[in-house]
């Protein structure tokens, strides 16, 4: 099965243009969508989740017209809002078993065994018979994913999935994703790179509405080998670096900030060459679309 | 520091839009109601203007309680805002302290509530000035006082609602405060209105007054308590006080707001909030991750069997947050609360209470409405909103299930809720029953009665308020126009829609009688509901089209989505909703309007001014006399029919000849039809040969003109024949519960009267002023020569009636039975009365058993005494009889003999609750005698109407008064006092002054609500308050000052000269005449200013002491003792006291009880009066008109304990 976007766009009624000629193309697997905070990805994922209408363009998933039949799509889904709530005075399995049954599980018996599955591998089983409204952020987030993994879904749509979580919590979420990712459709959206350089075989990188870059990850880095350059320098640097340089980042390690620069050559004198990863594809695609703009 | 935070606190709420919005409605709210001339709260009319000082501040308190849900917004979150803003944690760790920041947010917050409040005064007050100055274009300036008082506002804004806005207001900022929740404020809200209704249930009560004065947090019952006696001159120009009462309630109620404050400062903690850890529940196994996921799993969507398994999970699901909430608890059992206290009034009657019987107790039970309400309101938008308030809805929307599920589950929950509720009304009902000892459940009434109109009220309702949630899409917003929708209803009669088909959720079932059941009233009701449930089946379509799923909310994007929705199943859906509507909305107006005649109130009060325009000129025109009636009444009850055919004999006993006869044909019923009316010459020459002169098609007044002129003396047969026909249904309201299934009574109002009609004329004098017409006397002037020639009850005639019904009915009507037979399966009953009757005659049928006894008068004639009544109304009979029995030996022996051979009393359905006196024949309410739970030693109401319906076979039908001022006294003051004196032989003198300061309530509060003038009892103008409870009052007063057997020579004196006569009838004076016959001398003047003039006592005993000297105790006293007279508005004079009032000293006497040991008149002459006198036993209290016997305005503060020196 395959989900194509095409051309999608989407304006809100203040201005903000969400999504510009959206085109994408999705495969079994995982797939992350990489941008910052709003740039669009939450909307493309409203999306596609039946949750949002778009001005223009279409998006199928296999036979699917993802914005007309959205019940069709709503069958084969799971979803895991970016934000979200639940009823505070339910207890998990409850409420795991009452969407279940919503979601098309009427048999009883496996209905049971699907919610035992998931609190188990949401490590939320000891805590099943508490209501919801003694959860912790991480507690909630874990019933969040179980409840999106209900049913079997073939497109699994996860909204800044491991926010929240600890790295255990969040290793144990990533097995799960890749479990399923082999025979489903996941679309992870995220602003943390490394979920993405760990998760996906492919990805797509999206700021101001628009997809700046898809491809494989590894790919991706692959074509920055050998062009990323860093240097420690002092805080009141920085910007006129910035002026001279094709700085894509600047982060702080051990309380200075060390800089990244895109270039053929070695830049200037102290900047050594380092070996790329998924965040500086990240960067240097955002950072290229900012020079389009201000240039 | 304080200072600050109050000045940022005002601040703040300078920026938001909300504290306008309030203060606009509120301005807005006062100005209207003064403004537009038809909203009247408070019921400002006729002499009392709508800027009275009791109206001013009446409705000023009505504002204050609505302005409350401002009061809970604006108190509840001054600290709230800082946790849900998340704001707490700067606040706190800046340098305030505690109370600095406590007082600071309280009073910039009550600063805010009190301009808002302002506006309620300020509304009145531009309301008042503008319509005087630019008046609304056609609306009478004369509606309000000469001059602008503006202490009344005033007063009102500090006595009232300056202490409403402290108590509530710190009762809110606790509340919000503490609980951190807006939801608990609202709940405090209700609660505080629960307190509001409940001191409105105990000021009925005339023992729990004082009570509920204090307990009113808002004061409404105490002012109402105060002001219950008010003259029409106080009410229009006193202001209200800041005394006795009210002063005390409003200290109270002051007090514990600023306990409350104190509380909250108390309790609260500067800490940002806690999360709720509850108890940790036993440790259940670890996860283990490598458990797998099965494998392929069966999903369906779709099916019967699937939805229906859905739609049960959620509709639970939302069920149970429903009634697990916390508020929905709350509201629930203040709800219940509320009902139980308010059962203590259960349907008193004259301080006897009736039978727990289960339809009244249905009845009881709608007083939860208001709770029902809320929950409706409030719920309606918490369970639409409830996945988006926790921000569940991206979940929820993305599951494969069709639009309406959730919609639909809902509406499902919620009705569950309600039966639940209705459930729980169930059994508190059977335990109200119960604690009263009353244990005939008669479940099949309850569940009838609220699983049809109860509930089905509560569907449309709740589908109406799911509609505007959806649709509005904002929760509060959505709230206020519910609640405006309803007040729109209430006033869309104004503008001429009072049809039922626009009252949203019209029909109503007929109330419940046990003789009747809900008769034919299921036709009508289910059509009506029908109408409205398919109207609410449209809405929810249209709402289940524009419901929100997913995050797109603004309207635009609603409506494509809607139009994408509307699809096969919704559209067949509301297709058929529309269909239904539309086919039942015809249907309905086929029955109401089409086969039944329906007039708006406008297009009825039009008719009646061209009634009164055209016809009034034959008013007092010469016509015959009615001197005998001949007709035959054919019923048919289970459609609800009859036929009349019959004829009138009229004879001329004028000096004049009459040429023309004018016939309002069917009187008081548009559904009579006459399909024939002719004249018959009866004397010598005799024909036929009338013409009709004028037909007046609006009024069915017709003028005919007689072959000839009818000479004095001469007669005229007048030959009719007509049907009345019960077609389909009509609306609400006009249905006519007089011809029913089984217990029909009706009288002869609905035949043919001769001459014009003064009863059809407009009455209220606000209305005839609109409309031009001159203000309407009541009655005419004593001495008129044309009311003394006409009795109150017209002339006697000769009587003859053959009434038929089916075989399971008695029909009765006055006269004695001639003969009784069957014919064509149906029963037969021919009465005749052997001497003449007024022309006042009822027709009655029943299933009824009969009770039979007989009575033997002085001279040893049999009167045969009978009680038809509904079997199972046995509780009441043996007393009834008793009354029967005891007025005919008393009334016999002290005034006439009785006139008949026999005496009935018929029990009707409760459809009205009275009794009423025709000639051997009383017709007899279920509502007021039969269902009496009576204490033996109580005065009991079945007793007491007997009794006074026997009077009026005296008191109305023997001697009948003059159709003029004062009539009313000779017919209803006389039979109060008839009864009066036979009760007075049962009961002890504590039991009748029970009764009678029952009565002297009655005339005070009668007085109170007075529109027009106030008479004095010799010119009363029909006015109950006046003929019913004054005149006990003095009647009573009156045999005891001069004596029971000189009132009782008088009267048989007046009965001896005016009796049975023909030619005139008597008016007061005459009456009074016999009175001051009998008065000594020295009595004449006391006598004169109780019945001649509205005259007052205030008697007061001041102190009271008391020294024992040897075996007796010497009492001192001292008593205040005013006397005044006011004039028909009540303005009242002081005038020079110089009358005998008893002075009483209560003892204990052998049992124990306090009683009169002393009891004697004493001329009183002063202001303060001191007396001194010896008894022989240890006094308790003592008293001036002790038992109360004068008038008197504060009847407690007569008595005083003795202080023991």
């Amino acid at each position: 099965m395959k989900l194509t976007i095409n051309n999608l766009s989407k304006t809100y009624p203040n201005g903000v243009k969400a999504l510009q000629h959206v085109n994408l193309e999705i495969s079994t697997g995982m797939f992350g969508l990489l941008g910052p905070n709003g740039a669009g990805k939450s909307t493309l994922m409203r999306t596609l989740a039946t949750l949002q209408e778009a001005d223009e363009g279409s998006i199928t998933l296999g036979e699917i017209d993802v914005l007309r039949q959205k019940d069709e799509v709503r069958k084969i889904l799971g979803y895991l809002p970016q934000e979200f709530g639940v009823y505070p005075k339910i207890p998990a399995d409850t409420l795991l078993d009452h969407l279940a049954v919503l979601k098309g599980i009427t048999n009883t018996k496996e209905r049971k065994e699907v919610v035992k599955a998931l609190l188990n591998k949401t490590n939320l089983w000891q805590h099943r018979k508490k209501n919801l409204g003694t959860y912790s952020g991480g507690m909630r987030q874990r019933f969040g994913i179980a409840q999106a993994l209900l049913a079997n879904p073939k497109l699994i749509i996860v909204d800044e999935p491991t926010a929240g979580l600890d790295p255990g919590e969040r290793n144990r979420f990533h097995n799960l994703l890749v479990e399923l990712g082999e025979e489903s459709i996941v679309i992870l959206s995220t602003h943390i790179v490394d979920d993405v350089k760990e998760l996906c075989t492919a990805m797509a990188v999206i700021n101001e509405g628009q997809i700046l870059m898809t491809g494989n990850p590894l790919d991706a880095i692959g074509k920055l080998e050998g062009k990323v350059w860093s240097k420690s320098v002092d805080k009141s640097q920085v910007a006129s670096l910035q002026q001279q340089f094709h700085v894509i980042s600047n982060k702080m390690i051990a309380g200075k900030p060390e800089i990244h620069v895109i270039s053929d050559t070695q830049p200037a004198e102290g900047f050594v060459s380092t070996t790329p990863d998924l965040e500086d594809v990240y960067f240097s695609h955002i950072f290229a679309k900012k020079q389009a703009v201000t240039a | 520091m304080i200072g600050n935070i109050i000045r940022f606190e005002l601040k703040y709420r300078a920026k938001r839009p909300d504290t306008y919005i309030y203060s606009a409605v509120m301005l807005l709210l006062c100005f209207l109601a003064i403004y537009v001339e038809n909203v009247s709260i408070g019921g400002a009319s006729g002499q009392l203007k709508d800027d009275a000082s009791f109206i001013v501040t009446f409705q000023m308190l009505i504002m204050s309680v609505l302005s409350m849900f401002f009061g809970s917004a604006v108190m509840g979150v001054p600290v709230l805002r800082d946790y849900d803003h998340m704001t707490y944690s700067m606040m706190f760790t800046a340098p305030i302290k505690k109370h600095e920041y406590i007082i600071g947010r309280f009073l910039g917050s009550l600063i805010i509530l009190l301009i808002i409040l302002a506006c309620i005064p300020l509304g009145l007050l531009l309301g008042r000035i503008f319509s005087v100055a630019l008046p609304w274009p056609g609306s009478d300036t004369g509606r309000f006082l000469d001059q602008l008082h503006l202490e009344f506002y005033w007063r009102g804004f500090w006595i009232f609602l300056l202490p409403n806005a402290l108590f509530s207001g710190a009762i809110f900022f606790m509340g919000g405060t503490l609980s951190k929740k807006l939801l608990f404020v609202f709940v405090q809200g209700v609660g505080l209105l629960t307190l509001y209704l409940m001191a409105g249930q105990l000021l009925q009560n005339i023992d729990n007054r004082e009570l509920a004065s204090l307990l009113d947090p808002f004061g409404l019952a105490t002012f109402r308590l105060e002001t219950q006696y008010w003259s029409l001159a106080q009410q229009n120009y006193q202001p209200v006080a800041f005394a006795g009462n009210i002063m005390w309630n409003r200290i109270l109620w002051s007090s514990i707001g600023l306990l409350f404050l104190g509380l909250t400062y108390f309790f609260f903690k500067v800490s940002p909030p806690s999360s709720n850890s509850r108890k940790k529940k036993k440790k259940l196994e670890a996860s283990n991750d490598s458990l797998p996921m099965p494998g392929k799993l069966a999903l369906t969507f779709s099916g019967f069997q699937v939805q229906f398994q859905r739609l049960l999970a959620l509709t639970r699901l939302y069920y149970r947050e429903i009634v697990r909430a916390t508020p929905f608890l709350g509201i629930t059992i203040l709800g219940f609360i509320y009902m139980m206290v308010a059962s203590i009034n259960i349907n008193e009657v004259f301080g006897n209470a009736t039978y727990p019987t289960t339809y009244l107790i249905l009845e009881f039970l709608e007083g939860f409405d208001l709770f029902f309400f809320i929950i409706v309101v409030f719920y309606s938008g918490e369970l639409i909103w409830r996945e988006r308030d926790i921000r569940m809805n991206q979940i929820y929307d993305t599951l494969p299930v069709p639009d309406a599920l959730g919609l639909v589950s809902k509406f499902l929950a919620f009705v569950f809720v309600h039966i639940t509720l209705l459930l729980g009304l169930m059994l508190m009902g059977m335990l109200i029953q119960t604690m009263n000892g009353y244990t005939n459940y008669e479940i099949g009434i309850y569940l009838t009665t609220l699983f049809t109109t109860r509930l089905s009220w509560l569907v449309l309702f709740t589908l109406l308020a799911f509609f505007l949630q959806v649709m509005i899409n904002h929760k509060f917003l959505a709230h206020g126009m519910l609640i405006l929708f309803f007040i729109t209803l209430g006033i869309l009669g104004n503008i001429g829609l009072e049809h039922s088909l626009f009252q949203f959720g019209s029909g109503r079932l007929e109330s419940y009688s046990d003789m009747n059941v809900f008769d034919d009233s299921f036709l009508g009701w289910s059509w009506f509901k029908g109408y409205w449930f398919a109207f609410c089946m449209i809405l929810f379509g249209i709402a289940v089209a524009f419901s929100v799923r997913g995050t797109d909310t603004i309207l635009k994007t609603r409506a494509k989505l809607a139009s994408m929705r509307f699809v096969r199943p919704l559209l067949i859906f509301s297709l058929s909703a529309m269909v239904l509507f539309v086919s039942s909305g015809f249907y309905i107006y086929y029955n109401t309007n089409v086969i039944n005649e329906y007039r708006t109130s406008d297009a009825q009060e039009d008719i009646q001014e061209k009634y009164e325009r055209e016809l009034k000129q034959f008013e007092y025109l010469n016509q015959p006399k009615i001197v005998e009636t001949n007709v035959k009444v054919d019923l048919f009850p289970k459609d609800r029919d009859y036929k009349v055919n019959g004829y009138y004999i009229l004879k001329n006993r004028s000096q004049e000849p009459i040429k023309d006869i004018h016939v309002q044909i069917g009187g008081a019923q548009a559904d009579m039809t006459y399909e024939d009316l002719e004249f018959v010459m009866l004397d010598s020459i005799g024909g036929t040969d009338f013409k009709v002169k004028n037909f007046y098609e609006d009024f069915d007044y017709g003028i005919f003109t007689l072959p000839r002129a009818l000479q004095p003396g001469d007669s005229v047969k007048m030959i009719f024949r007509g049907h009345y026909d019960t077609k389909g249904f009509k609306v609400e309201g006009d249905r006519n519960n007089q011809i029913v299934r089984n217990g029909t009574f009706f009288n002869n109002s609905n035949f043919p009267i001769l001459g014009y009609q003064s009863n059809f004329e407009l009455f209220s004098d606000d209305e005839r002023k609109k409309r031009g017409l001159p203000e309407k006397e009541r009655s005419l002037e004593k001495n008129d020569p044309r009311g003394l020639t006409e009795g109150q009850l017209s002339n006697r005639t000769r009587f003859e009636i053959i009434m038929s019904t089916t075989p399971d009915q008695i029909a009765i009507a006055p006269g004695y039975l001639q003969r009784k037979w069957t014919e064509n399966g149906r029963s037969y009953y021919h009465y005749k009365m052997d001497a003449p009757i007024f022309n006042f005659y009822s027709m009655i049928s029943a299933r009824y058993t009969i009770k039979e006894d007989f009575w033997v008068n002085p001279v040893g004639d049999t009167v045969k005494l009978e009680i038809y009544y509904h079997k199972g109304h046995e509780y009441n009979l043996d007393r009834m009889m008793q009354g029967m029995r005891n007025s005919l030996e008393y009334f016999s022996d002290k005034f006439s003999l009785y006139q008949y051979r026999q005496m009935r009393i018929m029990e009707f359905p409760r459809y009205s609750s009275f009794a009423q006196s025709f000639a051997n024949t009383v017709p007899f309410s279920e509502g007021i005698g039969f269902i009496l739970d009576a204490d033996e030693s109580e005065v009991d109401v079945s007793y007491y109407v007997t009794s006074h319906e026997m009077a009026h076979q005296w008191w109305g039908h023997q001697v009948c008064p003059a159709n003029v001022k004062g009539g009313s006294m000779i017919v209803e003051s006389l039979a109060q006092y008839s009864a009066l004196m036979l009760m007075k032989q049962e009961y002890s003198t504590e039991e009748m002054q029970k009764f009678l300061k029952l009565e002297l309530d009655r005339y005070l509060s009668g007085r109170r609500n007075e529109r027009k003038k106030e008479q004095a009892i010799v010119d009363v103008e029909n006015q109950q308050y006046i003929h019913y409870g004054k005149g006990s009052l003095l009647f009573y007063a009156l045999q005891d000052y001069i004596s029971e057997d000189s009132v009782n020579l008088a009267l048989r004196r007046f009965v001896n000269d005016w009796a049975y006569r023909e030619d005139t009838f008597p008016n007061t004076d005459h009456f009074m005449s016999y009175i001051y016959e009998v008065t000594p001398d020295t009595m004449v003047s006391f006598v004169k200013d109780m019945f001649e003039d509205i005259t007052f006592y205030e008697n007061k005993t001041l102190e009271a002491t008391a020294k024992q000297e040897g075996e007796n105790y010497q009492v001192n006293m001292t008593f205040l003792s005013e006397k005044s007279k006011a004039d028909s508005l009540g303005t009242e004079s002081p005038v020079i006291l110089n009358d005998w009032i008893y002075v009483g000293v209560y003892g204990e006497n052998a049992s124990g009880e306090d009683s009169l040991m002393y009891y004697q008149r004493h001329l009183f002459q002063n202001d303060t009066t001191e007396l001194s006198l010896a008894v022989g036993a240890k006094p308790t209290r003592v008293g001036i008109d002790p038992i109360n016997i004068l008038i008197d305005k504060h009847p407690n503060d007569n008595r005083k304990k003795v202080e023991l020196e």
